[in-house]
């Protein structure tokens, strides 16, 4: 069907639907069939990568929190490792153990927010109430650790990490734990009876196109691309970890959500580890600081996020602020070449399954 | 099949997640960020929040006329409006004049409840 052809018209998808997010998808149908898909961002734009020439390294730990709410400790993460790596300062093993605990507690809650999205985006409530249900006992997690149940305001900060953490919270994560295990088991239930005949083989992201348009993370992944920055780079104390990398080779919406699940397993393997190895002496926080300058040079750092590979390009020249801070979010490739790749060709009513599968954040990519 | 009747049957019998508020309440932790408590007398004017501050919520204001003899320098005004509840007020303060409280119940028609002056009774 050609594209211009006089019966076929535009479908919008956002920015104000409900289950879309702060964004929008043209799409040219013809009858029930998506002829092409045509994204259209830029309706979160924050500017975070100017805010940031404004600040200093302290304030813009708080500011990468916002880059993605939905995973916000670990953009603190990849703000902190790249002013680290400026200032060569050490870092305490303690803090280390805690940035890396931290950071896997929230992939989990980051995926469980992809899952009851997905559900979401299928109709399937259930789903999403069972997700953001127990997304909440992490969020207990977070704010008994934190101080902030969303937003850790800048947690994992430059130079280690804000607070000690409490002396209850190593019992409270392996409790959530053990919840988390509950969860996975109903998640598996569902699989089988409403998310497998409705995802099967609807976004089919082949491999070669997934090298070709930049994905990363989780959806090269179930498009049978081995690769992730913690078994590539690895940063932190991941080198440490025993964990695995699971891909799956089918490469449509129900290898995605497969694979979030997996993830999520892994993700409580590495959390154990972290709480058995962790330093038992006491750590000194990190306070903010008047006139801190950083000094000259340039580094990118990349580390593995929920969503995929996320960078962050920073140049000082010796100043308080940065001089430059360039963002790459995941969501970016996600969310244009690899979704106007997706969609073109599939069902009206397959839209948001393929939508939501791609796990994307409209705030990342906006900035 | 069989596993999905077993869960709706378990369901059934399960507590629900969440609670009956604003009757019951889950206890919020040590340690959370809410609203700023701030105690005059130990303030030294350094004004160390006002510039630690990523959203320029604090200003530093004079005291009234009436207060002013006994507090000539500057003292800080809280805009809970812009605050982003870092804690960086907090913890650069060097006497523990400013603290951030458990308390989280901060919604309000009245925009003059947003702004915190230094000095409370002076507020018209």
């Amino acid at each position: 069907m050609n594209e211009k052809s006089p019966t076929t018209y535009e479908l919008l998808f956002g920015p104000a639907h409900p289950g879309s997010g702060n964004f929008s998808v043209k799409l040219r149908v013809s009858g029930e069939q998506v002829v092409s898909a045509r994204s259209d961002p830029g309706y979160l734009h924050r500017g975070f990568e100017k805010l940031m020439e404004y600040r200093d390294r302290m304030q813009n730990s708080i500011l990468s929190d916002r880059v993605c709410v939905l995973e916000a400790l670990n953009w603190n993460l990849v703000h902190a490792e790249a002013v680290d790596e400026l200032t060569g300062e050490e870092i305490p093993d303690k803090a280390r153990y805690i940035r890396v605990l931290m950071a896997e507690l929230s992939r989990i809650q980051s995926h469980l927010i992809w899952y009851g999205a997905l559900s979401m985006g299928l109709g399937f409530d259930t789903g999403f109430k069972v997700a953001f249900g127990y997304r909440d006992y992490l969020l207990d997690i977070f704010e008994l650790v934190t101080g902030g149940r969303v937003y850790p305001a800048g947690y994992i900060c430059p130079g280690g990490v804000r607070r000690d953490l409490p002396d209850s919270a190593k019992t409270k994560i392996e409790k959530t734990l053990d919840k988390m295990k509950i969860m996975l088991r109903k998640c598996e239930n569902f699989e089988k009876t409403t998310l497998y005949p409705r995802t099967r083989g609807v976004g089919v992201l082949e491999r070669q196109d997934a090298l070709r348009l930049g994905a990363t993370g989780p959806i090269a992944r179930a498009s049978g691309l081995y690769s992730d920055v913690r078994v590539d780079d690895p940063y932190e104390i991941y080198s440490e970890l025993d964990f695995e990398i699971p891909t799956r080779d089918e490469g449509d919406a129900y290898a995605r959500c497969l694979l979030g699940r997996l993830e999520m397993r892994e993700s409580m393997r590495i959390i154990r580890q972290v709480l058995e190895r962790m330093p038992e002496e006491k750590l000194d926080p990190v306070k903010p600081k008047i006139a801190h300058k950083i000094p000259e040079g340039e580094v990118y750092v990349r580390n593995e996020i929920a969503r995929g590979e996320a960078g962050i390009y920073m140049k000082s020249i010796g100043e308080e602020t940065p001089y430059r801070c360039k963002i790459r979010g995941p969501s970016l490739l996600h969310m244009i070449p690899v979704l106007e790749h997706l969609l073109a060709g599939c069902q009206i009513a397959d839209v948001p399954a393929i939508y939501w599968s791609l796990n994307i954040c409209p705030a990342d990519m906006d900035r | 099949m069989i596993k999905t009747i077993w869960e709706l049957i378990r369901n059934l019998i399960n507590k629900p997640i969440t609670v009956r508020f604003p009757k019951q309440q889950i206890e919020i932790p040590e340690g959370f960020r809410g609203e700023h408590k701030y105690e005059l007398d130990k303030c030294i004017s350094c004004g160390l929040c006002s510039r630690v501050c990523p959203n320029r919520a604090i200003e530093m204001v004079e005291a009234p006329q009436k207060h002013k003899e006994k507090y000539p320098k500057k003292y800080p005004r809280i805009d809970l409006g812009k605050c982003c509840f870092c804690g960086f007020c907090e913890d650069i303060c060097p006497t523990d004049a400013l603290k951030l409280t458990k308390n989280v119940y901060l919604s309000t028609f009245d925009i003059k409840n947003v702004i915190k002056e230094p000095f409370e009774d002076d507020v018209d």
